[in-house]
């Protein structure tokens, strides 16, 4: 599977910051870490994973390091930076109004 | 903080370490796949099924991975690395293509850069006094003299009564040579200025201090300023100059300063020494000093020229009304700023010259565009591919770009070369009158300025793709024009009509030329040699010194074999001093009321021998004349004509000037060209160089100078040594220019030649662009058509039937634009009058000219690609698809 259809547009950003901020880990290890906290709803292909990390990377909000993973191999870990933690809180705090709005929204409907 | 310093380590690192960030990539990406395999291991998959799902669940990952490049900020710096080596090795492969668009655009930039660095100086450039454009020039204008002048006993006057200046200065009206006699002689030019001159004008001198009161008293040790150029030359920049002796006509001067190295005249004359204008001012004032001088004042602040010169009317009103009646009309008050006097007859010239420098520009883009929309038309399939391969419409046309710009940056390259080139070449053969050419260099600005138009048209060529990328799917398979021949026709049609305005400019120029240099002057300058010299005033100062250098001179030039006779003048012909004919007097008449100017010219016996004029009536001067008391003169048929119109002129008694004695006419000479090459003839009476020492000064005029005309077989270079022996053993100290009477002539016409040469310049660079574009549109037509052709021939028609079609297509084109040319150059030549001579400017024939030629060229330019469409191979042709 490519794009998840039901990710709201950006918010595959605030997953992986959230999902980094806890520790450094390397990208088949988002993607595995996303499914399975969701429950496996959403499921984040390579083809949306990576470019948004190298994106992310670019701004300065996660930084890379290799290291030997679990397996002893070389993978190439990120970690979220001092202004990726600061992104971090704005993003969550903009997707609980907005989500709070859409919930409202729905109810309301 | 951090945060950026991440961003530009990121940047550096994937700009300059690019193999190992790419292969970081892929390692990741590997990683990702290897953990999917082991993950569907894990599941049960097998080796081979669990490699396959996988790759199935990652997708495409060179896409992906394009992507995540895509992230990076410095793609945009690979992309241009790409997109130039493509572009570069795109124009390598099209050699001619890119050749002519370089040659178009660097020509371009080459000529606008070159003229626009000769215009500036004089239009704009600033004027090297303090507050310059406070600087006024004040004076009387007559018809007789093309620039204002003033007179002593005016100027003290005015000055004592202004109100508008701060500050009112003068120097001497006429630039002096004087020689420089202490050792090895050399000759200068002195300028003569009042004390307050050079402060008036703002300038300190570099060494040394400005003339105080007393150098300006008629009779106190002369003191001297040198210019910066003279104290290098010669000084060997010496600062121990100021103070030292040196000696000027025979005259000791102290340098008391070194004068900068910007400095110049406000009358623009070349000067080399400075010196105090050392006058009687009472006598001056009185009037009973004759004294012309060029004032110059400094405006007070807030008046502007206009008010300057309302306020001086009544002091200028009151001047004149000691002068006599019929001169008063003729009297005119002109206070104007110092950069209006300085530019005063180069400016039509200059405007000229900017008009049709912006023409060649015009042209020159407009056939860069031409070009490159044709290779765009060329290039359709290539961007479709390239679209239907994924390439954006935004890379294609940053590739597009990236060409224009290429061609662009070459073409300033060699632009800047060619200016360079072209600018030395124009100094190379500006005549001397232009002097302002030869300051002239490499304006910066104006380069940068051009080069923004040339890099705009780069640009504009590089969009042009833009026009026609929304087709560019379907283009591939269509052979359908979009609307991209339309505009190459529009930019075909404005070169043409711009080559027929240059066209049409140079031909002008061009028969007016050879209208200049193939009229009579009324001489026959073969075999005739000129010898210039001019004496020194103060080694010189009796009339009777100068008539004997001169008298010794002619008799020694007589004596080298080969020279058939020797006349001495005070002025050449087509030159000649000027008179004024309403003081000029007959004897038994009212007083002349004609405004007219006169040239008047002293003369030897031998002069009309010499030079060839043929008296018409009555004799010419002889040697018997000299001793005689009776005062003669020779009247030319003009002044014959205005004097006497209903009389006989023989015999009758004429006086020039009121101080001057009344001369019998003994003779009428023919017209001779006086008042240079291209002006009218004037009335003009010859006296004679006689014996008699007040035959050899004038009211006006005392002759320190004078030519020698020698009629002789030998060729100036075998003379020159002779005669300049001859006059050495007189005087080795006079200076002497030795020339051919063609070459004199010759070079009154380096003007003109000039001016026509550049136009010319322009003319063919115009219609070398406007060719290649018709014939780059006309062959671009054919290969469209070449499909049509073949079945046109298929079915019948001839090949003179597909000549003409090809030909008829083209032709439309150059009747348009020739029509629209003619139809421009007609309604804007009357610009160019002022600098025809005896041809008018909506000349017939020249327009007739201009239009064969440009049907020629055109016509060739048509065939070319026509024949080739002609010699279409029916077959070959209809496999074209």
């Amino acid at each position: 599977m490519t794009k998840p259809k039901d990710l709201v547009q950006g918010t595959l950003d605030l997953l992986i910051l959230k999902t980094v901020a806890l520790e450094p880990m390397h990208g088949w290890a988002i993607a595995q870490r996303i499914r399975q906290i969701s429950g496996e709803v959403l499921r984040v292909g390579q083809s949306a994973l990576y470019p948004a990390l190298h994106k992310l990377e670019q701004q300065g909000w996660i930084k890379s390091e290799w290291k030997l993973s679990e397996t002893n191999r070389r993978a190439k870990y990120y970690s979220l930076t001092r202004a990726g933690r600061k992104a971090l809180a704005d993003e969550a705090e903009n997707w609980e109004r907005l989500s709070a709005a859409i919930s409202a929204l729905v109810r309301a409907v | 903080m951090s945060r950026w310093l991440t961003q530009i380590r990121l940047a550096v690192r994937s700009l300059f370490r690019r193999p190992q960030v790419d292969q970081e990539l892929d390692e990741e990406f590997q990683y990702h796949l290897e953990r999917q395999i082991e993950d569907n291991l894990h599941r049960g998959l097998a080796p081979e099924e669990a490699r396959y799902a996988a790759m199935r669940e990652m997708g495409p990952i060179a896409k992906s991975k394009e992507e995540c490049r895509d992230t990076r900020r410095v793609n945009w710096i690979q992309d241009l690395a790409q997109d130039l080596c493509y572009g570069l090795r795109m124009l390598r492969k099209s050699p001619g293509f890119t050749t002519v668009a370089v040659l178009s655009l660097a020509l371009g930039i080459g000529v606008t850069t070159a003229i626009l660095s000769i215009i500036d100086p004089v239009l704009f450039r600033p004027l090297p006094y303090a507050n310059a454009d406070r600087l006024v020039s004040v004076g009387i204008k007559h018809a007789a003299e093309p620039f204002e002048f003033m007179l002593g006993n005016f100027y003290y006057y005015w000055s004592d009564h202004q109100t508008a200046f701060t500050e009112m200065t003068a120097q001497s009206a006429v630039v002096r040579p004087c020689d420089l006699t202490d050792r090895d002689p050399m000759r200068l030019s002195c300028s003569y200025v009042h004390q307050n001159f050079l402060p008036t004008l703002g300038i300190r001198p570099v060494l040394g201090s400005n003339f105080t009161a007393d150098d300006m008293l008629p009779d106190a040790p002369l003191s001297v300023m040198l210019s910066y150029q003279l104290w290098k030359t010669r000084y060997n920049e010496q600062p121990s100059i100021v103070k030292e002796v040196i000696e000027i006509d025979g005259v000791k001067a102290q340098v008391i300063a070194v004068l900068p190295q910007t400095f110049e005249m406000p009358s623009a004359q070349p000067t080399n020494l400075l010196l105090p204008r050392q006058v009687d001012v009472p006598a001056v004032r009185a009037g009973s000093v004759w004294e012309t001088m060029r004032a110059f004042a400094r405006l007070k602040s807030g008046v502007t020229v206009a008010q300057a010169r309302a306020s001086l009317e009544p002091l200028f009103k009151e001047s004149i009304r000691l002068a006599p009646p019929q001169m008063r009309s003729d009297l005119h008050l002109v206070v104007r700023s110092l950069r209006d006097r300085q530019v005063h007859d180069v400016i039509p010239v200059a405007w000229i010259m900017l008009g049709t420098v912006f023409v060649v520009l015009l042209v020159c883009c407009a056939n860069a565009g031409s070009l490159f929309l044709a290779r765009t038309a060329a290039r359709e399939q290539e961007f479709a591919i390239r679209a239907a391969l994924g390439a954006g419409k935004r890379r294609i046309l940053r590739q597009t770009l990236t060409e224009g710009l290429l061609v662009s940056f070459v073409s300033a390259v060699v632009g800047c070369i060619l200016a360079e080139a072209l600018l030395r070449t124009f100094i190379a053969l500006a005549p001397d009158g232009m002097s302002f050419l030869r300051k002239a260099t490499l304006d910066v600005r104006i380069l940068l300025a051009t080069l923004v138009v040339c890099f705009a048209c780069g640009i504009v060529c590089g969009l042009l793709p833009l026009l026609g990328l929304r087709s560019v799917a379907i283009a591939a398979r269509s052979a359908r024009p979009s609307i991209r021949p339309n505009l190459r026709r529009i930019l075909v049609v404005t070169q043409i009509a711009s080559s027929a305005v240059l066209l049409s400019g140079a031909v002008l120029l061009l028969r007016s030329l050879d209208n200049i240099e193939r009229q009579d002057i009324g001489i026959n300058s073969a075999h005739i040699l000129t010898v210039s010299a001019s004496l020194s005033l103060r080694r010189y100062n009796t009339t009777e010194k100068r008539m004997d250098f001169f008298r010794r001179v002619v008799a020694a030039l007589r004596g080298i074999p080969g020279v058939a006779s020797v006349a001495m003048t005070d002025s050449l012909p087509p030159n000649g001093a000027r008179h004024w004919y309403s003081s000029m007097a007959i004897a038994g008449k009212p007083p002349l009321s004609s405004e007219d100017i006169v040239s008047a010219r002293a003369v030897t016996p031998d002069y009309f021998n010499a030079l060839g004029i043929r008296i018409l009536r009555g004799r010419g001067f002889s040697d018997a004349d000299g001793g005689s008391t009776e005062h003669l003169m020779v009247i030319n048929q003009e002044l014959a004509t205005l004097m006497f119109p209903d009389q006989d002129p023989l015999g009758q008694q004429i006086r020039p000037d009121k101080d001057e004695p009344f001369y019998r006419v003994i003779g009428i000479a023919a017209d001779v060209r006086n008042d240079g090459l291209t002006g009218r003839t004037l009335p003009e009476y010859d006296t004679l160089l006689g014996v008699m020492p007040d035959e050899w000064t004038s009211a006006d005029r005392n002759i320190y100078g004078g030519t020698l005309i020698i009629r002789s077989a030998l060729s100036t270079k075998t003379a020159a040594p002779w005669i300049r022996q001859r006059v050495e053993d007189i005087d080795p100290l006079i200076p002497i220019e030795v020339q051919s009477m063609h070459a004199e002539i010759s070079t009154l016409a380096a003007r003109p030649r000039f001016e026509t040469a550049l136009l010319g310049f322009f003319a063919a660079a115009g219609l070398l662009m406007a060719s290649i574009g018709l014939y780059g549109v006309t062959a671009y037509a054919a290969t469209r058509r070449t499909n049509e052709i073949g079945i046109r021939i298929a079915l019948g028609a001839t090949r003179v039937d597909v000549l003409r079609l090809i030909m008829l297509e083209g032709l439309r084109l150059v009747l348009l634009g020739g029509a629209i040319g003619l139809v421009t150059a007609l309604s804007t030549a009357h610009v160019l009058r002022c600098l025809l001579f005896e041809v008018g400017p909506y000349d017939p024939m020249s327009f007739v000219c201009v239009a064969v030629l440009l049907a020629l060229i055109a016509i060739a330019a048509i065939f070319v690609p026509a024949m080739r469409a002609m010699r279409v191979e029916p077959m070959v042709a209809l496999r074209y698809e």
